[in-house]
């Protein structure tokens, strides 16, 4: 069983989590990922290590289903049930020249190992990041200090730009700024939209692939993506790919497979009841 | 006469303009009326000019005069009704419905997303029901000009049942009216005031720690997501909507239940019967779905060998059963008849009963004490039973059941029960006989009691007893004058049949916990 | 022996043999002519001394045979389940020549499953520690066996599972309804018991490396037993529309992660309703009877070869096929055909015929030009066999692996790494339970050899009999 040594929810559906796990804290490289269970009947799900320090290591999580909801609803002291990792090949990180970096969602979290490994390479960082609204940004300050450039775009104009990563990189290219590299941590739909404003300009992009995910180690297949017009899985060959030749529509219709399954999953929701159960009566029946 | 928009349409003595209007089937938007509940004027969407009135009127309280002339919807009060729209937006997680993106992402996108938090339509599980998105849509809105507010207001959870988020409240008042006025109970009110409103419960307590009777009315008249039911959301649309009657207790209640993937998702109460007003209790709300859910119905007869219970077709299970009332006299056997039974499945049973001339009939767990009295050797129960091992005489149990309950361990043969969503029939209530409907099927091969009867006494080659239909045992009940009962069980009854709800359903178990000193749970 | 009818077993996933009864166990040993020259044991692949535990069964000392089978075979609840005797010991059976064989598999079973349900059995005699730490990666058949010899013969034994349960493929890959999954729990228990630690959520080749584990973390010996895992696709077009798995994947959800107790087990399974599975193995029939029992209207077979061709085991193909499953030999799919969102609705595929032997000394299968057909679906699953999973030789150079990726070993199980030993499907490719189980003993004696210089163990597995007043 692994601890959840500390956690809190930066923003509303994002919650920082650091987890007790020495394997992944020691042999963590940026760009990898570990897969979660909480407990024995909760789904396998992948999560990006975001930093490392002696035997814990730190994941941005955005609770969006019914297992990061059991996840959401856990606190600090509590174990989770499996923690396997890490996981996937570790992102390039070499010298460029100047990096764009994107992130939406839980990417803000996760291109800050990025951020931080190419700066120590001697890179000129340019990062942006987007949220619905002023009240969901996070992370900003210590983004800031691995940033040469910092943007930030929100799709209701609270804060900065009025619009997403794509509107703020299209104004900066058009208005005269040189990228070597680029990558875009973020919702599938956010990845998509910034690889096709690089792909005219040829900036070499990497967009990190959050498939639907079962054993993590290459043995099943769950994760493939045809990219290139070949298949790989993301989960030995990835989680980063080449984000002009992933295949995004396949992508997309890939990661609805479930739907239905995923609705059904709340009719029976029993982790929200541990919560009550403890705030009622000091400790889990469990 | 009125005219409205330049249309005559007849004057109502004690309407309002607004009911006037949609009963002519003039569109005039509003959020914060309702037809159950008295108007309140909160939301001024429906704004309108009444000719020689200086200003604007809301047309929800404003009652009709004869003569009236109306507009609904001039330039001016277009551009009213925007701004009034936008002040709401401007408090309410509205991202989604004013991105440039938003037409393009939802292509994309698989679905919602099931979020704790609800920062914008993609997160919301009201979306395919949100009325404000309808208005939002029938005006047309592309923008907000006034600054975005998020009040960062926490998420109530630490209730059963159901979330509360204020954070989406558009103040419409409209579970208010619902709690005040319709059920009479005042747990929710307006608290605070001016740009603090919030509404909520007296010193912001728990509903659980008020005497609310979690009967979900404020869930069913809010127009956002505020207020959803935990485990009774984003299930989007229904496959279907079927009423029935309620069997948990004697009363009789009316419900309507959604059906998705063959499931129960939803109740309420039926919106065309009395019960609409009274209001239904917690157990049919909230704790009907996820009991009947539960994943540990019995699904297949099953009979003792090898110290195991193995599943076997009906065929099979008939002869064993068969068997076994043949190897005994008749003074050797029970039934225990539970309060849980239909009228038709009561009268198939004591037919039977009659025809295999077994007297020994229980419906009360002090009768069971006749059984080292009376030396019984096999009992057929139809509820799961306390204390059954204590009875040495008993050789044979015969487990017909919803659920695995109480004595399931001591059976040799178990045959499968529907629930009363899974079948039809009458349940003579304190409101008389109520119509029993079938809402989903039944699991595998689970079947009505009655039928599970006549299975049996065709194995037995006992004639009489090969009913199609229940309208057959209904026509016979009639011809030969069966008495019908009010079963002995009140709505504050905690099992069906043998098994607990709260033993299925958590959150009613810590509601039961929790008021466990009060005199009355709800 | 009675089974459950074939039109309830489909809706549920409890085994499908009821077991015999002692009485019917007793008769049934009795039959057993005990033969001097004994071909039953000839024809099983670790030599269990099957006359010997017959007999115990007639004198009704149930648990003693139970503990004679573990002196060869330390899974016996298992093997008696998927153990395909009727190509095993059953097929060279005397008694077989002119009547029906002795029911040897189910006599196994029988006996195991009496000396479980019994209660706590005492623990065989273990060897004093011998100071010596063995590093086991993967807990199948092949790595539990070589554990629980090891274990008895004094070895400080961990083992490093990538999964968050043990078994390997008797977890993830044999569903619930051949082998209960209760069953591999106690045997990993008794394990445990014996003193052997089990290292959970461990991906060695990630989270650590084999060298790491032989230098830094002081191991003296090594053995893989980590499976074929890496599921083999068609590369036909529409292979990666929704609805379309791997069998590898399929079978996890469903067995591993508990997907046929959705939603009460969060993990989804699509569950089809016009369902087609490709293959003709045992992984095959699994998938296609577990789609029954998901609840699918029409499960179709199809194979590229003909019935007597197929490998999977006699017995399985008779259960699916009164399950009511549909074979479509002397088949293969070309094109997988999606609808606009993404889902699988049909599969177009083309007739073969069998042409002259290959090099296996079976008919090869030769597509009939332009005869081609389609057939619906919602769900289609690949089961046409698994290749060595990369991971371990590609973080480990030293390994050598053969084209396939098939790690090379001598005949009792030395990889080309000093102090590094495999058995199982890594080596011999996807194959049964029994022959890891005796590939991985192997193993365990060349080990044993290598690191104590002891060339013939007297391997005791013999459990103690309970005591006479029990």
């Amino acid at each position: 069983m692994y601890e959840i040594v500390e956690k809190r929810e930066e923003v509303p559906n994002i919650h920082r989590l650091i987890i007790r796990e020495p394997n992944v804290a020691k042999k963590a490289k940026p760009g990898q990922f570990v897969i979660l269970m909480p407990d024995e009947k909760g789904e396998r799900i992948p999560m990006s290590i975001v930093e490392t320090k002696k035997d814990t290591f730190t994941i941005f999580m955005l609770e969006l289903g019914i297992t990061t909801g059991k996840i959401a609803n856990m606190h600090a002291g509590e174990q989770l049930y499996a923690v396997a990792g890490p996981l996937g090949r570790p992102a390039e990180i070499e010298y460029y020249g100047t990096v764009l970096l994107g992130g939406g969602c839980y990417g803000i979290g996760a291109i800050y190992p990025l951020a931080k490994a190419l700066k120590a390479k001697g890179n000129r960082i340019v990062t942006i990041i987007e949220a619905r609204s002023k009240y969901l940004i996070y992370l900003e300050e210590k983004l800031r200090a691995v940033s040469d450039e910092f943007y930030i775009a929100t799709s209701d104009g609270s804060r900065g730009t009025n619009g997403h990563v794509q509107t703020v990189l299209d104004r900066l290219i058009k208005n005269g700024h040189r990228f070597d590299h680029a990558k875009f941590i973020g919702c599938t739909y956010m990845m998509m939209n910034c690889s096709n404003i690089t792909a005219p300009y040829r900036i070499p992009t990497r967009v990190a692939l959050n498939t639907i995910m079962l054993d993590g180690s290459g043995m099943c297949g769950c994760c493939r993506v045809s990219v290139g017009g070949k298949i790989k899985f993301a989960c030995v060959d990835g989680p980063e790919f080449d984000g002009h030749q992933v295949d995004w529509a396949e992508l997309m219709k890939r990661k609805a497979a479930y739907q239905e399954a995923e609705m059904i999953s709340y009719q029976t929701s029993p982790h929200i009841c541990r919560a009550l159960i403890e705030s009622y009566f000091g400790e889990s029946d469990e | 006469m009125l005219v409205i928009d330049g249309k005559k349409v007849p004057f109502v003595e004690g309407k309002t303009i607004l009911e006037i209007a949609r009963e002519n089937n003039i569109h005039i938007p509003t959020l914060c009326a309702h037809e159950r509940l008295p108007s309140f004027g909160a939301c001024r969407l429906c704004m309108i000019k009444v000719h020689g009135v200086p200003g604007f009127m809301n047309a929800c309280t404003t009652p009709a005069k004869d003569g009236m002339v109306i507009t609904t919807n001039n330039l001016e009060i277009k551009k009213l009704r925007r701004a009034i729209f936008e002040l709401i937006l401007s408090e309410h997680p509205s991202s989604c419905m004013i991105c440039a993106q938003a037409e393009h992402c939802d292509k994309f996108n698989s679905g919602i997303m099931k979020a704790g938090v609800i920062t914008g339509c993609n997160t919301c599980p009201n979306k395919d029901m949100c009325e404000v998105r309808a208005i939002a849509e029938e005006l047309n809105f592309k923008t907000i000009r006034f600054p975005i507010f998020y009040k960062e207001l926490p998420i109530e959870r630490n209730d059963p049942f159901f979330d509360r988020d204020y954070n989406l409240c558009i103040h419409c008042g409209r579970c208010v009216r619902v709690c005040q006025q319709v059920e009479g109970a005042h747990i929710l009110v307006f608290t605070k005031r001016g740009h603090d409103t919030k509404i909520g419960t007296s010193f912001e307590k728990p509903h659980i720690e008020t005497d609310c009777k979690f009967c979900g009315q404020c869930i069913d008249v809010c127009p956002t997501g505020a207020l959803s039911a935990r485990g009774q959301k984003w299930y989007q649309e229904p496959d279907d909507r079927v009423r029935t009657t309620c069997m948990l207790c004697n009363k009789g209640c009316r419900f309507e239940m959604d059906v998705k993937w063959g499931r129960i998702v939803a109740v309420r109460p039926d919106p065309d019967y009395k019960t609409l007003k009274t209001g239904i209790c917690v157990k049919g709300r909230f704790c009907l779905p996820t009991f009947f859910n539960a994943v540990d119905r019995i699904r297949f007869p099953r009979f003792l060998q090898n110290f195991k219970l193995y599943p076997t077709n009906w065929d099979e299970i008939g002869s064993h059963v068969a068997e076994l009332l043949e190897a005994y006299p008749p003074s050797k056997i029970a039934l225990y008849l539970t309060n849980f039974l239909t009228d038709e499945s009561d009268y198939v049973f004591r037919k039977f009963a009659e025809m295999m001339e077994i007297t020994n009939i229980y419906t009360t767990v002090e009768d069971l004490t006749q059984i080292p009295k009376k030396g019984i050797k096999v009992l057929w129960t139809t509820e799961g039973l306390p204390g059954l091992k204590n009875y040495k005489t008993l050789e044979h149990l015969i487990f017909q059941e919803v659920f695995p309950s109480e004595g399931y361990e001591l059976a040799d043969v178990v045959l499968p029960a529907a629930a009363f969503t899974e079948q039809f029939g009458t349940y003579y209530t304190q409101r008389g006989p109520m119509p029993i409907q079938k809402v989903v099927k039944a699991p595998d091969l689970a079947l009505e009691d009655w039928k599970i009867v006549c299975k049996i006494a065709q194995e037995l080659d006992l004639g009489g007893l090969n009913y199609l239909d229940v309208d057959e045992i209904e026509q016979e009940m009639g011809r030969v004058n069966y008495k019908q009962m009010v079963r002995p069980v009140d709505e504050y009854y905690l099992k069906y049949r043998g098994t607990p709800i709260a033993e299925k359903v958590p959150d009613f178990k810590i509601l039961l916990e929790y008021r466990k000193n009060r005199a009355k749970p709800w | 022996m009675n089974e459950q009818p074939p039109a309830i077993r489909v809706k549920n996933f409890e085994e499908v043999p009821f077991g015999l009864t002692p009485e019917q166990a007793r008769l049934e040993a009795s039959r057993c002519l005990q033969c001097k020259r004994p071909k039953c044991v000839e024809g099983c692949p670790v030599q269990v001394q099957i006359p010997d535990f017959i007999a115990l069964i007639a004198e009704g000392k149930f648990v003693e045979a139970a503990c004679k089978i573990k002196e060869t075979n330390v899974l016996p609840a298992v093997c008696g389940r998927v153990c395909p005797q009727e190509t095993q010991c059953e097929a060279t059976c005397i008694l077989g020549r002119r009547h029906e064989p002795v029911a040897i598999g189910y006599l196994e079973r029988f006996c195991a499953d009496f000396e479980r349900l019994g209660g706590h059995v005492e623990l065989p005699k273990k060897a004093k520690p011998n100071g010596k730490k063995v590093a086991i990666v993967g807990s199948g058949p092949s790595g539990l066996t070589v554990a629980g010899d090891l274990a008895l013969l004094g070895y400080q034994v961990t083992i490093f599972e990538a999964f968050h349960k043990g078994g390997g493929v008797l977890v993830y890959g044999i569903p619930e309804f051949r082998l209960p999954k209760e069953i591999v729990e106690k045997e990993i228990h008794y394990l445990e018991r014996l003193g052997v630690e089990i290292k959970y959520n461990h991906v060695i080749g990630k989270c650590k490396t084999i060298n790491e584990l032989l230098t830094r973390d002081g191991f003296d010996a090594l053995f893989i037993g980590v499976g074929a895992g890496l599921p083999r696709f068609m590369n036909i077009p529409g292979e990666n529309l929704n609805g379309v798995y791997s069998a590898n994947e399929y079978l996890t959800r469903s067995n591993l992660m508990k997907a046929y107790l959705f939603p009460d087990y969060n993990t989804p399974v699509i569950k089809g309703s016009k369902v087609i599975v490709v293959g003709g193995g045992n992984v095959a029939m699994d998938c296609a009877r577990t789609a029954l029992r998901l609840g699918a209207n029409k499960v179709t077979l199809v194979y590229r070869r003909a019935r007597e061709q197929m490998p999977a085991r006699a017995e399985e193909v008779h259960h699916a096929e009164e399950e009511g499953i549909i074979f479509k030999l002397l088949a293969n799919p070309v094109k997988i055909i999606g609808d606009e969102q993404g889902n699988v609705c049909r599969v177009k595929c083309q007739n073969y015929t069998l042409g002259e032997p290959d090099a296996s000394g079976r008919r090869r299968p030769i597509p009939i030009e332009n005869s081609f057909f389609e057939l619906e679906a919602d769900l289609v699953i690949i089961a046409i066999g698994n290749n060595a999973n990369p991971l371990i030789p590609q973080s480990t150079k030293e390994i050598k692996t053969n084209k396939w990726g098939n790690i090379i070993t001598d005949p009792i199980g030395r990889t080309s790494m000093k102090r590094v030993y495999a058995a199982g499907d890594i080596v011999t490719g996807a194959a049964t339970v029994i022959s890891a189980m005796g590939g991985g003993r192997l193993a365990a004696k060349a080990i044993h050899f290598d690191l104590m210089g002891v060339s013939d163990p007297m391997i005791t597995t013999a459990c103690q009999l309970p005591k006479e007043d029990e």
